[in-house]
């Protein structure tokens, strides 16, 4: 049986493979799970802990700490921070050299995604854009744009890719890789904006491991960054994202896997934990009423979601169609996103619900129960651009959107927005203003509209690509399983024309590493003479301080021999004194005496 | 200190392309800003110097204070550099606040003369309202809306009730605002200058946002600002101005702040961890039919109001050296005649 080794971003990952990795470790294969920084913002620490418990061949641990990581390199750019840090005092030359390839890397891997950005297809992506630039220091960002802009796209890329040829294998990482000695190397999700699991593909080349990337979401392949060195192996759910790896990251098509969507098969053999007339009760909803569910999306997607939730709800209840008016709402926050939603006020209007409560911990056991409960007896489901709209589409219930200026960043401004809105295939029915939302919402309370058929013929070519009824969990254990029987193929050593580039590519890395700062140019014109002047004040002082103690222990040693000599020279005296007394006395004794017998 | 630099480096407005009538346009001139955000920094070489200068001593400061940092450093000289970086940010702040747009001259305000129009273009703007369906020589309230418009129509249909004509401005992102007695110009495309002709022509207005409101000063229209975040940026210059304060929500707790809560640094300080609530349509209700009722038959200030004006000009001379406060705050003591509604102040 196999050994694999599976590099996750962090321990939330989890929430994606769960399942498959059961199914790989009962099909006999030994999994290690390495998670390249811990995240406990949403309990995924629980999750590591429940998954390393669940199986003997499963265990849980960390990559090798990154002398950078990605986190690292933001925060040192980050202007706005009141202290600029102590300066970091390096151990040895050999950190030094390190932490300079690490920004390199970095530095090229966040240029990468941010020229990606400046493709066609991402013209209305404007928000995406910004992000990428916003995490690239701000000396580059020009040279990016004019490359983006200019016909010169192309050509600045291969540039950026030889320099990432150029940048050798992280030490830490190839002996890592080298110890766990997998026979397939898993990644996912590589395309975070700079993320460093790049090192991981090529140390495992250069060792001669097989790759693959497993695509984590269905927003992965074209919100985030680039597939920058291209794995063996590409999982994807369907042939929507296979079109995306070969034609936005340019990986070959005999390269890409469609497996389906592996963390969604638990929703097609769930059923609810109660009746709806319990459900309705212990959310706070009229038992008697339908009610709509509004899922709640990502920061990104939606930073200010409530006033627009508000003017929904409003919307609804001042609607002239009775049904709609009356309709209960439920209010499901997204779980990392959950803090805004203690503004909304949900007692100003009747049958209005909030539910999970804003807090609750997403690892509880009822919280996969209360959120399929909600969808299940949900009359349909709304959202602005939300993974829980396919969720709801699996369920079998209506989807609805809003178009609306304030999300159009998330909504015409991402590409997989319109996997939901597609009029060929899309599950999820647009309305461009409130009206006809509600329009929409009554005709489905009518029973004029079924989502039913829209619904499976969605689930079939998004989530289930091999028939409604195969569970995509097997499909994806079974593909890996066969990556990791494949042989091994030949270690790939650095090519010569990067080791030969490599020594100035050097010099690159440590302007990088420098200009990662992102401060002005300036700043780092007059460093040197600050440097100098500062370390000129301190050896002056150390100076001064050094006469100031060899004057002091001089005047010491003069105060001592003075006192010295006064003690040593006064008890002579006074020896001579008594010396003179006695003398003197025996003098007038002899006298005294002389006189009397005289 | 994050705040400041952050300011600094927001970009200039195209003053240039602003209608000369419109409300961007009039809060350009009379107040530095940069259009309906009326956030953003002054244009002008001397801003742009000030900018510059306020990030070079910024930089000076950061620089500074890296190498106080190191420990290998003697202890003396570390100090000596702290000082000096501490030096370096105070000039850097002091720069930025030269950069910054003006504080409000709330005393000038309040005797501003009032703008009119061209009469050319004040016959233009009449015909087009008229062609909307605004009736210029009728009694007409001017609506500018955030929120959801349904927690308007109970107001609206007071002043209907009344005789009054609402008339609608402003962006329509809040959508279509549809309701006897009201004419929304919002979703329509019009001159900008047409928004300041139905100002001009108001009895009052009723607003959330800032912007609107300082315009309306400039054309002597008595306001109501609904839902202001803060008690010092909106404080009604004038005797016939009126606010509300939006609940301010702690996001950690849940808990809504009292209003004697937002007069505090810490609120300031803590802002990023605060959520704002709009307000019901009772709420909206009751502080337009206080405005009405006191242009109506004069005002009567309850104690409660004018104990809050106090709290508010008092914390305002206390919290002079934040950014915020001395942009919006008292000006020489004076932050207000106007006042905070009465189901607000008597809850204080």
């Amino acid at each position: 049986m196999s050994r694999i080794l599976f590099v996750m971003l962090h321990p939330g990952f989890i929430r994606y493979y769960e399942d498959a990795l059961l199914a790989l470790a009962a099909a006999g294969h030994h999994v290690h799970v390495a998670f390249e920084i811990s995240r406990d913002k949403l309990g995924e620490s629980v999750l590591a802990q429940r998954l390393a418990a669940s199986s003997p061949r499963i265990t849980c641990g960390t990559t090798p700490p990154r002398p950078e990581s990605v986190r690292d390199f933001l925060a040192r750019a980050d202007r706005t921070a009141t202290r600029s840090g102590e300066r970091r005092i390096r151990r040895s030359l050999e950190e030094a050299r390190e932490e300079a390839w690490e920004s390199l890397a970095t530095t090229v891997r966040l240029m990468v995604d941010y020229l990606r950005f400046f493709d066609p297809a991402f013209a209305h992506a404007e928000k995406l854009r910004s992000r990428a630039e916003k995490r690239l220091p701000r000396v580059y960002a020009p040279l990016v744009r004019l490359a983006g802009r200019s016909g010169a796209r192309a050509w600045f890329g291969a540039a950026l890719n030889a320099l990432e040829e150029a940048i050798p294998a992280n030490a830490a990482v190839e002996a890592f890789v080298r110890e766990q000695r997998p026979d397939l190397l898993l990644v996912t999700p590589l395309i975070e904006l700079g993320s460093q699991q790049v090192d991981y593909v090529k140390c495992a080349r250069r060792l001669g491991i097989r790759t693959a990337l497993c695509v984590a979401s269905w927003d992965n392949l074209t919100s985030k960054g680039l597939v920058r060195v291209i794995p063996d192996h590409v999982v994807v759910w369907n042939e929507a994202q296979k079109k995306e790896a070969v034609t936005l990251h340019g990986v070959p098509p005999e390269r890409v896997a469609v497996t389906g969507a592996q963390l969604f098969d638990r929703w097609f053999d769930a059923r609810p934990g109660r009746t709806r007339e319990e459900f309705c009760r212990d959310v706070g909803l009229d038992p008697g009423r339908p009610f709509v569910l509004y899922v709640g999306s990502s920061i990104f997607i939606a930073p200010d979601e409530v006033p627009f939730v508000e003017r929904w709800i409003s919307r609804l209840r001042h609607s002239g169609d009775r049904a709609v008016a009356s309709l209960g709402v439920l209010v499901r926050p997204h779980p990392a996103n959950s803090r805004q939603w203690r503004t909304l006020d949900v007692s100003r209007w009747s049958n209005v619900a909030i539910w999970p409560p804003i807090g609750s911990d997403p690892n509880a056991p009822d919280f996969r129960r209360d959120y399929f409960d909600s969808l299940y007896h949900s009359a349909g489901v709304v959202g602005i651009n939300t993974s829980a709209q396919l969720e709801a589409g699996i369920v079998g219930r209506a989807v609805f959107t809003i178009r609306t200026p304030e999300f159009a960043h998330a909504q015409e401004g991402t590409l997989h927005f319109q996997h939901l809105v597609s009029p060929e295939g899309g599950l999820v029915q647009s309305a461009g203003t409130l009206d006809e939302h509600v329009e929409q919402l009554a005709r489905t309370l009518r029973g004029e509209w079924d989502a039913g058929e829209q619904n499976r013929r969605f689930v079939r070519s998004f989530i289930r690509p091999f028939g409604e009824d195969v569970p995509a969990v097997p499909v994806f254990a079974r593909a890996i399983a066969s990556f990791a029987a494949l042989p091994a193929p030949d270690p790939r050593g650095e090519r010569k024309s990067a080791l030969v580039l490599r020594p100035c590519v050097y010099a690159v890395a440590c302007a990088a590493r420098a200009l990662a700062e992102d401060r002005p140019l300036w700043v780092y014109g007059i460093r040197p003479f600050l440097a100098v002047g500062v370390h000129a004040a301190a050896l002056a002082y150390k100076v001064r301080t050094f006469a100031r103690e060899r004057a002091r222990l001089f005047a010491k040693r003069l105060r001592r021999t003075a006192r010295r000599a006064w003690h040593e020279s006064s008890r002579v005296l006074a020896k001579r004194w008594r010396r003179a007394q006695g003398r003197a006395k025996r003098a007038v004794a002899a006298a005294s005496s002389a006189h009397r017998k005289g | 200190m994050g705040a400041s630099v952050h300011a600094v480096a927001a970009p200039r407005p195209a003053r240039a392309e602003l209608d000369p009538f419109s409300i961007d346009a009039l809060n350009a001139r009379a107040f530095g800003e940069a259009g309906a955000a009326s956030e953003g920094a002054p244009a002008g070489w001397r801003a742009r110097a000030a900018r510059r200068r306020a990030s070079i001593w910024q930089e000076i400061h950061r620089e500074l204070r890296r190498h106080a940092g190191d420990e290998r450093l003697p202890f003396d000289l570390r100090g000596a550099l702290r000082r000096a970086a501490h030096r370096a940010h105070e000039r850097s702040e002091a720069a930025a606040r030269r950069a910054g747009p003006p504080p409000l001259a709330r005393r000038w305000l309040r005797d501003a003369p009032r703008v009119d129009m061209p009469d050319d273009l004040e016959r233009r703007m009449r015909e087009t309202a008229a062609a909307a369906g605004v009736d210029p020589d009728g009694p007409i309230v001017t609506l500018e809306i955030r929120s959801a418009v349904e927690n308007f129509f109970e107001a609206i249909d007071d002043l209907r009730a009344r005789g009054y004509q609402a008339v609608r401005i402003g962006r329509a992102d809040a959508g279509p605002l549809r309701r006897p007695g009201v004419v929304d110009l919002a979703p329509l495309p019009r001159s900008a200058a047409a928004d300041v002709y139905i100002l001009l022509r108001s009895r009052f207005l009723v607003c959330e946002g800032g912007a609107v409101q300082r315009a309306a000063y400039l054309t002597h229209t008595p306001t109501l600002l609904l839902g202001a975040p803060d008690p010092f940026s909106g404080y009604p210059v004038r005797r016939d101005g009126l606010y509300t304060l939006a609940a301010v929500v702690d996001l950690d707790t849940g808990r809504t702040l009292d209003p004697a809560a937002l007069l505090t640094e810490t609120f300031f300080r803590n802002a990023r961890n605060c959520g704002y609530r709009s307000h019901t349509p009772a709420e909206i209700r009751a502080a337009v039919a206080e405005l009405e009722e006191g242009l109506r038959q004069g005002w009567l200030e309850t104690d409660s109001q004018a104990r809050f004006r106090s709290r508010v000009a008092a914390a305002s001379a206390a919290l002079s050296h934040l950014p915020h406060v001395a942009r919006w705050g008292a000006d020489e003591g004076f932050i207000g005649d106007g006042r905070l509604a009465r189901f607000q102040a008597d809850r204080t």
